[in-house]
Formats: structure tokens, sequence, C-alpha cells
């Protein structure tokens, strides 16, 4: 699954400590993320979409 | 009860044991020394521990990375596939050591390795089974 997170952080202007401190997770968590080496629970994923006030869909490609 | 408290009562609990088992290896009087190490480890760790988890919750910050450190979603994922890891390989060592034994015509140590292999297995069966009908 691939995802737009390291576009939205940069965007937004945030760092990714900043993000983890939001999202409630480490900073460790968020390079995971963004690299695409680690997918979200789907609580994490509705956490990420609410910080960026944008659908699911909108950040998280699914790919078969 | 936060992590910080439940960790708190663990190492105590620990130390409590380590202590039982300093205080049987003198009342004993047994020649054991490996219950007095093993008391005395077990004390010194815990005790190194609990020094480290005041430290922690001395200073809200360091608590609340603390929290998030042990209870974010990725650290129990990896804990939960680094001790399925771990459990296949303590599985290949045993029927490797009991391979090794039987070779060695050392029947009595086959004997507690397959009775342990087969509690392993019937224990982890077991727990499928339940989390299979409470899922």
């Amino acid at each position: 699954m691939k995802n737009r997170l390291t576009e939205l952080r940069k965007m937004a202007g945030i760092r990714q400590d900043e993000l983890a401190d939001a999202l409630d997770v480490s900073r460790q968590t968020v390079i995971s993320l963004e690299s695409g080496r680690y997918n979200p629970s789907i609580i994490l994923a509705f956490k990420i979409a609410k910080y960026f006030r944008l659908p699911i869909e909108d950040i998280f490609i699914y790919e078969e | 009860m936060n992590l910080i408290k439940r960790r708190r009562i663990y190492y105590l609990c620990t130390i409590f044991l380590g202590l039982l088992l300093v205080g049987i290896s003198f009342f004993a009087n047994t020649d054991n020394v490996y219950i007095i190490g093993l008391g005395c480890g077990l004390c010194g760790g815990s005790g190194a521990k609990l020094i480290q988890l005041r430290k922690i919750a001395s200073d809200p910050e360091s608590a609340r990375r603390f929290n998030t450190r042990q209870s974010e979603e990725r650290a129990v994922f990896l804990a939960n596939k680094s001790g399925n890891i771990m459990y296949l390989l303590v599985n290949l060592a045993e029927f490797t050591a009991i391979v090794v034994f039987m070779f060695m015509g050392n029947s009595k140590i086959i004997n507690i390795l397959s009775l342990a292999v087969f509690v392993q297995l019937f224990v982890r069966a077991g727990i499928m089974w339940y989390l299979n009908k409470k899922y």
C-alpha cells in the first residue's frame, strides 16, 4: 500500500517528530509509514486522516 | 493502571522472588550456588530497572515518551512478530537437540525435551483454539 504521508507532511510544514507527537506514535513509526515499510492499523489510519482533515483513501492508496 | 505503574509492580515482584531465592539458599542450607546467584541476579537487575523507571516517572515528558515507545502499535506489532520468530527458532533448536541426543543415545534428556516440545505445542494449540473462539 502506497501513501502520501511525506507529501502531506511537507505541505503542512511539520517535522516527523511533530507528526509523531500529534499521532501518539514514535518518530520511527512515522519514518516507517512514510517509507511504506509499515502499514498502519485502521485506528492509526483514521488518526492520520483526521489530523490532515482528508478522507483515508486520499492518503493511503491501495494496490492489488 | 498506567504502564510505568504496571512495570514497577512487575519488578517489585521479581525483587521479591529474588529475595525469596536468596532466603531459601540461606535457610535451606543448600550447596547449590545457582539459587543464590539467580536470586542476586533478579534483585540486581530488577533494582536497576526500578531506578530507571523512577527517573523516567519524575519527568512528565520522559514518561510520555516511554509510554508511547512501549505501547504504540508498531512496537506491539514488532514484539509479537519477534515472539513468533523466537518460538519457531526455539522449536527448531529443540528438535535438533532431540535428534543429536538420539544419536548419542541419551534417552533421559530426549524424554525431557520431547515433553517440553509436546507441552509447548499443546499450549499453543490451546491458545489458538481459544483465540479462534474469541475473535
